[in-house]
């Protein structure tokens, strides 16, 4: 008698398990469903900030916008710096004429102690 | 008795060109937006792109959307067929392509779980408890054919593209190398590798 490996046969049985499938089918009212949807994503096409929502205009924003910081970065990094260094000066000067203070102020110089 | 240059033409051949020409008009009826044309594309078209999602997706909420996802397509992209291929084997590919699609960002989604959770083999067995029996397997193989779709989830995409139009949706291997735009030899071949795959996969499944 021809021995069969159980495994083997589950196996076999296992690959056959799809024979005499027959299709599956969607539910009721799919198409009702799609035109729902369909009309759905029409509406959202359609908004008047839509076009903001593309791949290409969302780029070419992004590009304007690493273009400006550059710009920025680059014509007005050194006024910037150099106005920046010379307020606090300004305004020192500004306190000790506003207020009579001596210029050579020796509060905490240790040689007048 | 009046003389004719054309080739006197054979019913069945008439009917052939009665049908393409048919298919034709209803192609530019679909390009130029008509609504009923749609409809009809949808009511002729549905089962078969519902079945093949589902063969890909194992469950009818998933299967429901996928189906959605290719009418839109086929909506969208109707103005581009140009008619190289027939219209249903044009309407099977935008179904396989967006079957793949879906099971690529899943399992991406699942890859990212798997590394937040750590369950190792757990989640392979999840799977075959997370799969619906297909409503149009033989009651007594729903058990088996859980298996069988968890084993198929496990191919490379093009064996399982192959195996699922052909075991699932009925296709010939011949309609099968249309859709996936391949020749037949190499459909026999993605065949007999997935057969062979999934033999050794169940293989090692019922020995554990």
């Amino acid at each position: 008698m021809e021995h069969i490996d159980p495994t083997e046969q589950e196996v076999e049985l296992t690959m056959n398990s799809l024979d005499g499938l027959e299709r599956a089918k969607p539910k009721p009212f799919f198409h009702t469903r799609l035109e729902a949807r369909l009309a759905a994503e029409k509406e959202a096409e359609s908004g008047i900030f839509s076009w903001l929502l593309q791949p290409k205009v969302q780029w070419a924003m992004l590009i304007c916008l690493l273009l400006l910081n550059v710009g920025v970065v680059v014509g007005f990094g050194g006024q910037e710096n150099s106005s920046v260094a010379s307020e606090p000066t300004d305004l020192m000067s500004a306190m000790v004429q506003e207020y009579s203070f001596q210029t050579s102020s020796s509060l905490y110089d240790f040689q007048d102690f | 008795m009046k003389a004719s240059f054309l080739p006197a033409q054979h019913p069945i051949e008439k009917r052939q060109i009665g049908i393409v020409l048919q298919q034709a008009t209803f192609v530019q009826q679909l390009q130029q937006g008509n609504e009923s044309a749609f409809r009809q594309l949808v009511d002729t078209y549905q089962d078969q792109v519902y079945n093949v999602c589902y063969g890909f997706a194992h469950q009818a909420d998933d299967a429901e959307d996928l189906a959605q996802d290719v009418f839109v397509e086929v909506y969208r992209s109707i103005s581009q067929y140009r008619g190289d291929a027939k219209l249903t084997t044009w309407i099977y590919r935008i179904a396989t392509t967006k079957s793949l699609e879906w099971i690529r960002k899943r399992q991406r989604k699942k890859r990212l779980a798997f590394f937040q959770a750590k369950r190792g083999d757990e989640a392979g067995l999840d799977n075959i408890k997370a799969i619906e029996a297909h409503p149009g397997v033989q009651l007594e193989n729903q058990e088996r054919s859980k298996i069988l779709f968890w084993a198929i989830d496990q191919l490379p995409a093009k064996q399982r593209a192959a195996f699922t139009l052909h075991k699932i949706e009925g296709l010939s291997y011949q309609e099968v190398s249309e859709v996936l735009e391949m020749s037949l030899s190499s459909i026999e071949s993605l065949m007999f590798r997935a057969k062979k795959g999934l033999k050794k996969k169940l293989s090692a499944y019922y020995s554990q």
